[in-house]
């Protein structure tokens, strides 16, 4: 997605000449940042004309799991392909966060 | 044929009916067109969708909503809504408008002109930990009598060390949030504190700055930074929706 513009300011200080300042820019775009102002913040319509998506914050959780911690999410479902049937909750669980991204 | 309902993007101020042109979420297999529906100055940005549809947070879902939002803002001030909401049909839309236009216009007033800045400040060492045994002796002490006696610390005094570095943490936080929301108190109309995300993190600040005001509040940002130590980075994003500033309470359905 493309994210709203960004700027990573990095300041360093030169190890010797310590009033020497190095300021480097880059423009950036934040994927992460944009999912968790569109899905978590904004103002909230509630009641019967308008609805809100039902489950969203669940939802939510597992966008955020997909971006913050592919690895982890791996991890799970390879850890519940091993454990078998007696892990099926867990497994489940890391089949639902995928489906939601 | 499925009912015709509305997609909602957010809510605007504005006296005359705006179209965006077809750069919605799809409905009928094409981009639905934005417009406005709008009671007095008070809009919703809208395009048709399928009623009774849920919307699932998919990238194609999510990537025009969040599009229409950067779109509307280069016009207007939109208060963004909260991706998901669909209503019924667009008389849904205009009675909860009606119902709600003094919340709405109030909500809007406060951030009319404004736009959102996004600011994170991290600490860019390998350990931190080891970044704040460096800066504290007495973390430092501590650290070493346990850890340096021929037998292993006990739980407790691993819970206390770890207690000592979380305190320091979150003190260094809160002097560092405050020395930087006062810098840019005069560069912004407010600001929101959003609880740090991770343990490397400082702050993580959203500034609502006046549409004519971005400029001046980069300057001070170039400032301000250069007044930290090197470990510090800053991230700076934006301009946004003001996503972190948008207070519209709206009445339920009695």
């Amino acid at each position: 997605m493309d994210g709203a513009s960004g700027k990573r300011v990095f300041v360093r200080k030169a190890r010797r000449q310590k009033s020497v300042l190095a300021l480097s820019r880059q423009r950036r775009v934040s994927l992460c940042e944009t999912l968790d102002r569109v899905l978590n913040k904004g103002a909230v319509v509630a009641g019967d004309v308008i609805i809100s998506v039902a489950g969203i914050d669940l939802v939510y959780v597992g966008v955020n799991l997909v971006v913050a911690s592919h690895d982890t999410m791996r991890a799970w479902s390879e850890a519940g392909a091993e454990a078998g049937a007696g892990a099926g909750a867990d497994a489940e669980a890391g089949a639902g966060a995928g489906a939601g991204a | 044929m499925p009912r015709e309902g509305r997609y909602l993007y957010g809510l605007a101020r504005t006296d005359k009916d705006l179209d965006f042109g077809a750069i919605g979420l799809e409905f009928a297999g094409a981009p639905g067109r934005v417009h406005t529906v709008r009671v007095d100055s008070v809009a919703a940005v809208v395009s048709p969708f399928a009623g009774t549809d849920k919307v699932m947070p998919l990238r194609k879902n999510l990537e025009p909503h969040h599009r229409v939002i950067r779109e509307v803002m280069k016009t207007v001030t939109i208060a963004p809504l909260a991706f998901g909401h669909v209503a019924k049909s667009e008389d849904a839309v205009l009675s909860t408008l009606r119902r709600n236009r003094d919340n709405i216009r109030d909500g809007l007033d406060r951030v009319d002109g404004m736009v959102e800045l996004s600011l994170k400040v991290k600490w860019d060492v390998d350990n931190i930990f080891e970044y704040f045994v460096g800066l504290d002796s007495d973390l430092a002490a501590y650290r070493d009598e346990i850890f340096g006696r021929a037998y292993a610390p006990g739980q407790p005094e691993k819970l206390e060390l770890g207690r000592m570095f979380e305190q320091r943490l979150t003190h260094e936080r809160e002097v560092d949030t405050d020395r930087v929301v006062e810098a840019f108190g005069p560069a912004c109309s407010d600001v929101k504190v959003n609880p740090p995300k991770n343990e490397k993190s400082v702050m993580d600040l959203a500034f609502l700055v006046p549409r004519d005001g971005v400029a001046a509040f980069e300057e001070c940002l170039s400032e301000v930074a250069s007044g930290f130590p090197a470990q510090y980075t800053f991230d700076f994003g934006g301009p946004w929706a003001p996503f972190n500033f948008v207070e519209i309470d709206l009445r339920q359905v009695e």
